[in-house]
């Protein structure tokens, strides 16, 4: 039972560190981007090539798996975002972002291929049952990257210009601030913590071309019921999600696991649409 | 509206060219990828009312299909009903499923609602894995044929032509009347289709179902059409396919996406090569067309039609005509 | 039965601001009523009040007698509210004509499959609502764009385009949102000779507007407001001769 409660907290962790990528990004562009987990999915896979099949040191293939999720966040930025934000246009950026979502991950499938690879070990811990670093890792570090973004919301100008944008972002270029940089930049951010969480959660996931689309579902349900824009409810909507997920698991199997998940994503939005901790805003004409 | 005779004129002259098409090709490899394509067509045409009249959209329609697919097996292959019979039930069982999902997820944001179809296009595809007791699992199950004239591949052929063009004539028939003008309203501006009493939710609401029972009625036919049907046959990939062919072909035109539908389907089968990067190459045309031609060729063409036919743009004088306005305001009161 | 749309104390409040403090308002059939105001004023967010855009937070919206308050915007509209908006909001997609046809969906009896199978009754609608926004559309001034697509419209075409849109709706109450936004002296001049066919037709018009003149020229009523409470109420000459009004347009 503790390791059925350990494993929900480790992939809520995942879940969470995916919704505070979701935020990341909405904060300067109001996009919901499809490939949020697909950063994930290539940090992992772009680390357990480097480190297992050209056998480079660890930390290396951290650095490079971090690298890889900046240059992805900025690609994305660039390619499927920059010239639809304009055009202000749900329809286009969902679009635009499944686009480039389905490019990386047939991509990825062809070049990787489609069968879950193993993920080198991070720590030279032994296998420690529940207490692994499997399990701990994604959950330290997405408590870390919360705390972590809202100390970078709070204290630092770019925090707080990205903050400014998410309010009005209208006002913040009227004021001097070059949105266009401060979006590519949150792309970038977004990329790397995404990559991060990647990492993090690759001994649990292992490296599979597939774990994108399905990271970037459950994300968006932990980002949803969490409440979109806030860090804690990223948190909390990805506990609820990934111990919901963990002992659907157990108890039913695990063919149920996204009926039930889903089916909680739906029951709670009906009932409160801006999510646990979100905030409601209205304003039409 | 008032087109000339060149759209009637080329609607006939395609549909002949389409009732023919047996005579034409002797080739029964082409007969079938024709047949897979209306098919195809049978979801798309409607699918096409919801993504590109009412703007919502379904990424998970293959999950539709594969229901479709498996009741029309189940019932008229387990069960022995008529394949006719199964057939509507496929769509029936597919458009109650579209209102259970569609309830709750279309009064939400459209990227939810997005996340939604996707997340049930999936559920439904390990679902069809899972629950071998009921789909066989990943061994599959076969599909029954219908029974003659359609029991030949050309007969199958005339049959799904014939259910193709029906729907395709609904469509057009919806999308020329008030229904049309309130989808497209609600899509381009919620603002402006409630100030004119449009009931939102419930529009999105019927068209999603409407567009539920013909995927089922689809999946039933591509059952037969692939004779054989596994879990594998409907990956949320052929989910993009049918996605791409609507933007493609341009939101809010009817016969648009079909080009879209019928290029996007020959090429992988027509070069080998291409086959594995199918949903690559699906991906990457999906994003050239939104950032170059975000409007897709169907409206490209109705651009440069419109700017061949008028003179150039007079700056419009308004003069009313204020007895007009008096009879138009009150008719005879 | 009164046949009346009122707001009677009518209180909004956006965050920690007060945009409506408690205005009351009756707009009578074959009447224009005049909304003036500077900016930021509340005006327009009475406007969205009235027609349902925004829920109130104090106060009754009251249409015919019966209460709306509670009521969206959809039914405010079956109800006989048309609007129009200060950024016009049409279907830029979609021509002129159908636009203004769309101003007739309360009146679609026809259903989804009704429509889909093309039977007598959505063909006969369909013929029925072209020549009833066709009308419109001439009577408005717009005859020779119908088939033209909304967005090759011009900004002040696109005003009109909406007036046609709201009549053809067949309402009851219109309200106006500052029609007179951009328009040339000319094309002002004819803004007012079709409200004044709104009024003798028997419609109530509510005009939110910034150009006074043009106010003062064609209500038959009119009321004042500033940081959203009313500070005038009453005939166009009370209203332009009222030292509150005066204060408040020239800043003394």
């Amino acid at each position: 039972m503790l390791l059925v409660i350990i494993s929900g907290l480790a992939l809520g962790g995942l879940y969470g560190m995916t919704a505070l990528v979701y935020n990341v990004m909405y904060s300067t562009s109001k996009v919901l981007s499809f490939g949020t987990g697909q950063f994930a999915m290539v940090g992992g896979i772009c680390t357990a090539w480097l480190v297992l099949d050209l056998h480079w040191p660890l930390w290396l293939g951290f650095v490079a798996c971090l690298a890889s999720g900046a240059a992805f966040g900025w690609l994305s930025e660039v390619i499927a975002v920059r010239r639809i934000v304009a055009a202000s246009d749900e329809h286009l950026w969902v679009l635009s972002t499944l686009a480039l979502s389905t490019m990386v991950q047939e991509a990825m499938s062809i070049w990787w291929g489609t069968d879950p690879t193993p993920f080198p070990r991070v720590l030279p811990q032994e296998f420690a049952g529940a207490f692994d670093q499997k399990f701990w890792l994604p959950l330290v570090l997405a408590v870390a990257m919360a705390v972590g973004l809202e100390q970078f919301y709070r204290r630092s100008m770019t925090g707080k210009l990205f903050i400014a944008m998410s309010e009005d972002a209208f006002a913040a270029r009227a004021r001097g601030v070059s949105t266009d940089r401060m979006r590519s930049l949150s792309y970038v951010l977004a990329g790397i913590l995404g990559a991060m969480s990647g990492f993090a959660g690759g001994q649990l996931t292992f490296a599979d071309f597939a774990l994108g689309t399905a990271l970037g579902l459950s994300g968006f349900i932990a980002l949803a019921v969490g409440g979109i824009g806030s860090s804690v409810g990223a948190l909390v909507g990805g506990a609820i999600l990934g111990m919901l997920t963990s002992l659907t698991t157990h108890y039913f199997g695990a063919q149920y696991q996204k009926t039930i998940a889903i089916g909680l994503l739906i029951l709670l939005l009906v009932v409160r649409p801006q999510g646990l901790f979100g905030t409601t805003r209205v304003r039409q004409v | 509206m008032k087109h000339s005779l060149v759209r009637p004129g080329i609607v006939a002259v395609f549909t002949v060219f389409a009732a023919l098409l047996p005579y034409i090709t002797g080739n029964l490899y082409y007969l079938h990828v024709a047949t897979v394509i209306g098919v195809y067509w049978v979801l798309i045409a409607t699918l096409n009312l919801l993504v590109g009249f009412t703007g919502q959209l379904s990424v998970g329609h293959v999950g539709l299909l594969a229901i479709g697919a498996y009741a029309f097996c189940l019932l008229a292959g387990g069960q022995g009903w008529n394949p006719f019979i199964a057939l509507l039930a496929g769509g029936g069982v597919c458009a109650v499923i579209g209102l259970l999902l569609g309830l709750p997820s279309l009064r939400l944001p459209g990227f939810y609602f997005a996340m939604a179809t996707l997340a049930f296009g999936l559920i439904v595809s390990e679902l069809a894995q899972a629950e071998q007791w009921l789909t066989n699992g990943s061994v599959g199950m076969p599909a029954p044929s219908f029974p003659a004239p359609f029991d030949t591949p050309w007969g199958f052929y005339w049959l799904v032509f014939g259910i193709a063009a029906f729907i395709t004539w609904m469509t057009a028939n919806l999308a020329r009347f008030m229904w049309g003008r309130a989808m497209v309203a609600l899509r381009d501006s919620t603002v402006a289709a409630s100030s004119v009493a449009i009931p939102i939710y419930w529009t999105k609401l019927i068209v999603f179902v409407f567009s539920g029972f013909t995927a089922g009625v689809a999946g039933g036919l591509y059952a037969t059409s692939q004779s054989y049907i596994t879990p594998d046959a409907f990956i949320v990939n052929l989910g993009i396919y049918f996605f791409v062919a609507i933007v493609i072909g341009g939101r809010g035109v009817i016969i648009g996406p079909f080009i879209g539908a019928a290029v996007l389907a020959a090429i992988p089968e027509l070069v080998g090569p291409l086959a594995k990067y199918g949903t690559f190459f699906y991906g990457f045309i999906l994003l050239v067309v939104v950032l170059v031609l975000p409007g897709g060729f169907g409206e490209l063409i109705n651009t440069l039609v419109e700017k061949l036919r008028r003179t150039p743009q007079s700056s419009t004088h308004i003069e009313p005509d204020l007895e007009q306005l008096r009879t138009a305001i009150r008719p005879r009161a | 039965m009164s046949d009346t749309l009122e707001a009677k104390t009518v209180m909004k409040r956006f965050g920690g601001l007060t945009a409506v403090d408690g205005v009351s308002l009756e707009l009578r059939p074959g009447e224009v009523h005049g909304l003036i105001g500077p900016n930021g004023s509340g005006k327009t967010t009475l406007l969205n009040l009235i027609s349902g855009y925004y829920p109130i937070d104090e106060g009754q919206i009251r249409l015919c007698g019966q209460d709306v308050t509670r009521r969206s915007v959809r039914q405010r509209s079956k109800g006989g509210v048309a609007r129009t908006f200060q950024t016009p909001k049409l279907v830029l997609s979609l021509p002129v004509l159908d636009n203004a046809m769309l101003g007739g969906w309360p009146d679609v009896r026809s259903g989804f499959l009704e429509t889909a199978w093309a039977l007598p009754r959505p063909r006969r609608e369909e013929t029925a609502l072209r020549e009833r926004a066709a009308a419109m559309l001439r009577g408005v001034g717009l005859s020779g764009v119908m088939d033209r697509r909304a967005d090759l419209l011009e900004h002040t075409a696109q005003r009109f385009l909406e007036i046609a849109r709201a009549l053809t709706l067949r309402p009851k109450f219109v309200l106006l949102d500052e029609p007179a936004g951009g328009l040339t002296v000319a094309e002002i001049e004819h803004l007012g000779a079709i409200i004044g066919v709104m009024r003798d037709s028997g419609i109530g018009v509510l005009l939110v507007e910034h150009h006074t003149d043009f106010v003062f020229k064609v209500c038959d009523r009119v009321t004042a407001l500033n940081l959203g409470r009313m500070i005038a109420h009453g005939s166009p000459t009370e209203v332009r001769n009222d030292p509150d009004v005066i204060r408040v347009y020239l800043g003394a």
